[in-house]
């Protein structure tokens, strides 16, 4: 008998109970439905940072203090045992790197942002003119930091979008004087918006002068010197300067560490592969499950229908006609269902971002292929053993069976 | 005529917990080919495990069982399966119909399991069916049938892979005087047209069709006796 012939018999089989056949199917549907759905939302995230990381240059070099073994993670730095960055050395970098074009001071802390009786807690950068150039950020109203203002330490402030939203509403703000840490701030800029990210609100920011931050903070450490080579193809030599700069203002010691973009990226691809992996493994259990009901549905099939198998045994069904019959109709049941997954899935995923644009969703050609042959594998796994308890039925038992 | 069936010593042995049952106690039998055979004795005598053993639905514990001069011991489950498709057709006392599927679906499936074509099987079935006189029964399930019609479709599902031997067992014990008339009238034509029969049955009228009479007790031949050729049946 041929396998058209058998999935015709299974298929008459899967109608005769339109309900149950349906119920089993709904555990393979949501399974893959899951799978799909998960991997997208890690799919997502993984395209919206290479997005968003590419968008800021392959030539970007982050350098931080302390000596880490590993690029892209970053270790704070054992006391005393290495020498801090300091606003010179980014002003060294500049000056004596030539294959550097900016390099640009990072001074990270958070605290309170008051205007009038309104405050808001949020992220207080200190930097210097080049950062939104760098970090491919634009002002939208007013100036951002001026040289002037790193030079003479003033006490200027450029709003992140929320942060200006929060404090001012929709009022003009640019004049107006806030206070950070007791410190009076006039604003001179408000940032345009950058929008929510991973639950991450971009906006939720404000930027002082590096040397304000240093004095806000009493510290001449910075966090990190952002810098960019002038080329892309200068960016192993942008590093080889950058490290010839500093060692001889640190001693000979190499006690930082530069990260380059690429280092970057793979760290992050990895984090998320990671996660992608981690989502579409616990949906792919409830795929199992979705199996496990097939199954037990196929059990209870052969078991109702063992006079049925008698019968076509005794009327010269073969074993592997029998065992091809039952294992078609599970097959057909997750094979079906799996369709039905990838469309469900598939459609949430598209059209979750059209409702929430902070989950960016992306359903990959591989994750779908993978869920479909995942199912009919499933479908295989778990049919198996009732196909081939039906198989081995014995004709005379099986017709006298009630 | 050349030997259809030959048995030699054949015994069944059913093992219930403890005790042995032996449904059949050394068999020795050979029927010919274009024989017509009554199979009688009491209930539990062993009558339906003959019939399986010589339909290939059951394999005999001991003793040698050659059909069409093939043992079946060198046969494999599937080899079985083969040829109780093509060369065996079966009767059962209870019908044995797929309830879901038409009479033309049920007669059919014998076909099914053959590679035929669809066309062709269904070409079949439907002469089959006509033959038997249901041609206007063809799309009933067998729950819409009567039981005499049920037992004329597993009558056509039997032939429809015209075989050698035909094995009917108490086929007329579920039906009226009236249908098993006419159901015994249509296994005399078969026979009329050459082909093998095997009939199981209580009933003495039933066995005065057939031309050779076999006794079973506690799965033993106790008496066979043969019809000389133009001998009248009713005696
Ligand atoms: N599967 C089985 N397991 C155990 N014993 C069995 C089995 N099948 C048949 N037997 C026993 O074998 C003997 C013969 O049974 P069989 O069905 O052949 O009798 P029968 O002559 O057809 O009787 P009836 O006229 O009632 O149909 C009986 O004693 C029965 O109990
Ligand atoms: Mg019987």
């Amino acid at each position: 008998m041929n396998a058209l012939e058998s999935s015709r018999i299974a298929v008459v089989a899967l109608r005769a109970n339109p309900g149950r056949s349906a119920l089993t199917m709904l555990g393979v549907i949501i399974g893959v439905a899951a799978v799909i759905l998960l991997v997208s939302i890690g799919e997502g995230a993984r395209a919206y940072i290479e997005k968003e990381l590419t968008g800021i240059g392959t030539n970007l070099l982050a350098i931080q203090p302390g000596k880490t073994s590993t690029a892209g993670g970053f270790h704070p730095p054992a006391a005393g045992s290495v020498h801090k960055l300091t606003y010179e050395d980014a002003k060294a970098i500049k000056r004596r790197a030539y294959a550097v074009s900016d390099a640009v001071p990072v001074v990270l802390g958070s605290g309170k942002v008051k205007f009038e009786n309104l405050s808001r807690d949020t992220i207080i950068i200190g930097t210097a003119p080049e950062f939104p150039r760098v970090r491919n950020l634009f002002v939208e109203i007013g100036d951002f930091v001026t040289q002037a203002d790193v030079d003479t330490k003033s006490k200027v402030v450029v709003l992140g979008r929320t942060v200006y939203r929060e404090l001012f509403g929709d009022r003009p703000a640019l004049g107006a004087r806030v206070t950070i840490a007791d410190a009076k701030f006039r604003v001179v800029g408000i940032m345009q918006a950058k929008g929510m990210t991973l639950g991450f609100d971009i906006d939720d920011i404000v930027f002082i002068p590096a040397t304000a931050a240093m004095e806000l903070y009493d510290t001449d450490a910075l966090h990190e010197i952002l810098a960019a080579a002038g080329r892309a193809e200068e960016t192993d030599l942008a590093i080889r300067q950058i490290k010839e700069v500093l060692m001889k203002r640190h001693a000979g010691k190499e006690d930082f560490t530069i990260i380059t973009q690429r280092a970057m990226m793979s760290t992050m691809d990895t984090i998320l592969t990671i996660l992608t992996g981690v989502l579409g493994g616990i949906a792919g259990i409830s795929l199992v499950v979705g199996g496990i009901g097939i199954m037990n549905i196929m059990l209870v099939s052969v078991k109702e229908r063992t006079r049925e198998i008698g019968i076509r045994k005794a009327v010269g069904a073969r074993r592997i006609d029998i065992l091809q019959q039952f294992l078609f109709e599970a097959v057909i049941l997750s094979l079906i269902g799996g369709i039905i997954g990838i469309v469900v899935g598939g459609g949430i995923a598209y059209s979750i971002p059209l409702f929430y644009s902070a989950i960016p969703t992306r359903v990959s050609l591989w994750s779908v292929t993978l869920a479909f042959f995942f199912s009919v594998a499933v479908g295989v796994f778990f049919g198996v053993e009732p196909a081939r308890r039906a198989a081995r039925l014995d004709p005379i038992e099986a017709l006298r069976y009630e | 005529m050349p030997t259809l069936i030959e048995m030699e010593g054949v015994s069944k042995v059913y093992r219930t917990g403890q005790v042995d049952v032996a449904a059949l106690a050394g068999i020795t039998l050979s029927v010919e080919t274009g024989e017509y055979m009554a199979i009688m004795g009491a209930s539990g005598s062993g009558k339906s495990t003959l019939m399986n053993v010589i339909g290939f639905l059951d394999r005999p514990t001991d003793g040698v069982y050659r059909f069409a001069g093939r043992e079946v011991e060198n046969l494999s489950d599937d080899d079985l399966a083969a040829i109780r498709g093509r060369r065996i057709g079966f009767v059962f006392q209870t019908f044995q119909l797929l309830p879901r599927a038409t009479a033309l679906e049920n007669v059919e499936l014998p076909l099914v399991y053959q590679s035929v074509s669809r066309a062709e099987r269904r070409a079949h079935a439907m002469d089959i069916l006509t033959q038997v006189g249901l041609a206007d029964r063809m799309f009933h399930t067998p729950m819409e049938l009567s039981g005499g019609q049920q037992q004329r479709v597993a009558i056509a599902r039997a032939l429809v892979t015209r075989p050698l031997l035909l094995l009917a067992d108490e086929p007329t014990g579920n039906l009226d005087s009236r249908s098993g008339a006419e159901i015994m009238a249509l296994i005399d034509r078969l026979h009329a047209e050459g082909l093998t029969i095997l009939v199981v049955t209580h009933d003495a009228a039933v066995a005065g069709h057939a031309r050779r009479r076999i006794v079973l007790r506690d799965g033993q031949i106790v008496e066979d006796t043969r019809e000389r050729v133009g001998e009248s049946v009713n005696r």
